[in-house]
């Protein structure tokens, strides 16, 4: 469905009187990813490590400074806006904030309706399509006159995704579209996702920061850190062997009825963020890893299959 | 083992004219002296208004305490006058937020905003040994290079250490209970995992009692002693953690466990999700508040709000289901 060719993009710093050298700063550093139809690619990192930025890439609405994007086996990195125009449908994105995405001035009809109408669909098969995707995401067709304001959290986040639905996607974004949700509200929303998935054979690449969440929707997961994937494999073989070095210490942060991370103190221990040069040659994670090496600071490991389907980043899987 | 705090009866509203809005509603709880008490439940359901009623900084003139006792430290404190509050909050009881780029001052740097604490509460410090006091508070939550990160201004910090400076200055008076009001929400995991680390290593340390707010069963699973499920203003459930993690009774717990994605879901086995939304304050349901929601509820619940029901010595449900 979607496939990355070590996608990068860059950000120049200005020139200033005390670095009169321009720095770049990484954003997205070479990534590498696969879609196939009708899976979920989970994709875990903190915050700052790019991606949501990756998903503007993928939705070309910045453009990468270096790579590829391929969507069903057609390159669109160099498309023109027009030549993408027809593409557009097929790839949506539902945001994180139902509060600060959903226009405060506009009905439930006319937020849902705008993306059909921007495809020139007739007016009379927009009313139709309206009603018909409210009932799909669970609410009740009458909502259509309401104002975002009088929808609750989870209410909105339904709109939100009728919208993204509305012009028959195939590739869906979900960028920590459930994150702001309450935990009863959250479950509603991941089963309706998981329903509207298999109803509609729609790909997903869910952004999400709760290791959880991403375990109960994915099929794929891809660890990103500092603008690098450093380890991508299928859900049950990236949970039950991670490993590469921030994995590990991803899944071990996670706190747990069973009380893991107060009883193994040590495994949690990342230091703070430490901050890497600009120009930094070697492993995104070196700084942070204890079990760095000469090699890890001079050169950036490649992402290698190590197992079918488990891609990692890491000079030493085995010794870690 | 002694308590620290005892809550009777709770009742905060919110009085806009003349009206009664029941924000906090008849909440009892207490908390041990060294122990945590995790408070959970979802947005608008009370936790954090509970926290704030606790010293009376509630916000604005329309939010009243109507009713109930705090006793802290065998002193009734919303009965006392706001002089000798002021004692007791800030000092006694202080607080850390969710947000600790906000609740810094961005014009002064870390120093200036910790000596300040010290300053006040700490009057046995002289002024010339403020700084090594300072160093040394910086270095037991865990911030390296105290010495320069005390010079920083908060811009200059990453979001974990500007939380761990806000537990350092809310550690200084030497408090006997800290609130902390969801301190981890904002954070990513892994800087998550440092902070819930580092409060359970102060609270060994040091003796404090924890009221922890989080909305994440499993944050509040990792660092309490006893937890309080809240819902719609009112106080569900209100158990020692490891009865309650092990055997949880009411239906609503029950089904905010079944929420939380676990190993054993997958696309086959899906979650079973608690219908409906939670009620708006103002707009709660007749009888039992959970009513709407709840996949077990008879005829009596939609009539009569059911008392918190003691199980055992250590377990109390709102549920008429446990009502013999």
């Amino acid at each position: 469905m979607l496939r990355l060719n070590k996608v990068s993009k860059y950000y120049q710093l200005n020139k200033s009187f005390i670095s009169p050298l321009r720095k770049k700063i990484k954003a997205v550093d070479s990534v590498c990813l696969e879609i196939k139809s009708g899976e979920t690619l989970g994709l875990v990192g903190e915050s700052g490590c790019g991606k949501s930025t990756l998903a503007r890439i993928i939705l070309k609405l910045i453009a990468p400074s270096a790579g590829e994007i391929y969507f069903q086996d057609q390159e669109i990195t160099d498309l023109s806006e027009n030549q993408f125009r027809a593409l557009r449908q097929k790839i949506q994105i539902v945001f994180q904030d139902p509060y600060s995405s959903l226009s405060p001035r506009l009905t439930v009809k006319k937020i849902i309706s705008e993306p059909l109408q921007a495809f020139k669909q007739k007016k009379v098969l927009i009313a139709q399509r309206v009603k018909e995707l409210l009932i799909n995401v669970g609410l009740n067709p009458e909502y259509e006159n309401r104002l975002p304001h009088q929808l609750s959290g989870g209410e909105r986040q339904r709109v939100g995704i009728a919208r993204a639905l509305a012009t028959n996607p195939e590739l869906l974004i979900l960028d920590e579209a459930v994150s702001s949700l309450d935990l009863s509200t959250q479950a509603q929303v991941l089963n309706l996702l998981k329903d509207l998935q298999s109803k509609y054979k729609l790909t997903y690449l869910f952004i999400a920061h709760n290791l959880d969440v991403v375990r109960y929707i994915s099929d794929h997961v891809a660890v990103m850190y500092k603008g690098r994937i450093v380890e991508q494999a299928g859900v049950n073989q990236l949970y039950e062997n991670p490993s590469h070095p921030y994995t590990k210490i991803l899944l071990n942060s996670m706190p747990s009825f069973e009380k893991k991370l107060l009883l193994n103190k040590n495994q949690s221990a990342i230091l703070e963020k430490q901050i890497l040069p600009l120009d930094n040659q070697g492993c995104c994670f070196y700084a942070q890893c204890n079990k760095a090496q000469a090699q890890c600071a001079e050169e950036k490991p490649e992402l290698n299959q190590i197992k079918l389907g488990h891609w990692l980043s890491c000079f030493k899987p085995k010794e870690i | 083992m002694e308590k620290l705090l005892e809550v009777k009866n709770l009742t905060t509203c919110f009085v806009p004219e003349g009206r009664e809005i029941p924000l906090v509603d008849n909440v009892s709880f207490f908390i041990n002296k060294n122990s945590v008490l995790g408070f959970v439940g979802e947005s608008g359901c009370g936790k954090t208004m509970t926290a704030l009623s606790l010293t009376n900084l509630l916000p604005g003139k329309n939010c009243k305490i109507i009713s109930g006792e705090i006793n802290f430290k065998h002193q009734t404190i919303n009965q006392i006058k706001e002089k000798d509050l002021k004692q007791i909050r800030g000092k006694e009881i202080t607080y850390i937020f969710q947000e600790p780029a906000t609740c810094l001052n961005p014009v002064l740097n870390i120093k200036e905003q910790l000596a300040e604490v010290a300053r006040l509460y700490r009057p046995e410090i002289k002024p010339e040994q403020t700084n090594q006091f300072l160093i040394k508070q910086l270095e037991q939550v865990g911030i390296s290079m105290p010495a320069e990160k005390l010079l920083a201004f908060p811009h200059q910090l990453s979001g974990g250490e500007k939380q761990r400076v806000m537990i350092a200055m809310s550690m200084i008076p030497r408090p006997a209970l800290l609130i902390a009001d969801e301190p981890t929400t904002a954070l990513d995991v892994t800087i998550q995992a440092q902070i819930l680390l580092l409060l359970d290593k102060l609270k060994r340390e040091t003796g404090v009692a924890i009221l922890f707010i989080s909305h994440d069963l499993n944050v509040i699973a990792e660092l309490s002693d006893y937890i309080a499920v809240m819902y719609a203003g009112q106080i569900v459930e209100f158990a020692q953690a490891k009865k309650l993690l092990a055997n949880p009774r009411h239906p609503y717990t029950q089904g905010l466990f079944e929420c939380l994605p676990k190993k054993e879901h997958n696309q086959q086995n899906k979650l079973k999700a608690i219908i409906g939304e939670v009620p708006k304050s103002g707009n709660f349901p007749e009888g039992c508040r959970f009513h709407p929601r709840c996949p077990v509820k008879f005829d009596k619940c939609a009539q009569a709000m059911p008392p918190l029901f003691k199980l055992n010595p250590d377990q109390e449900v709102r549920c008429w289901l446990c009502s013999d």
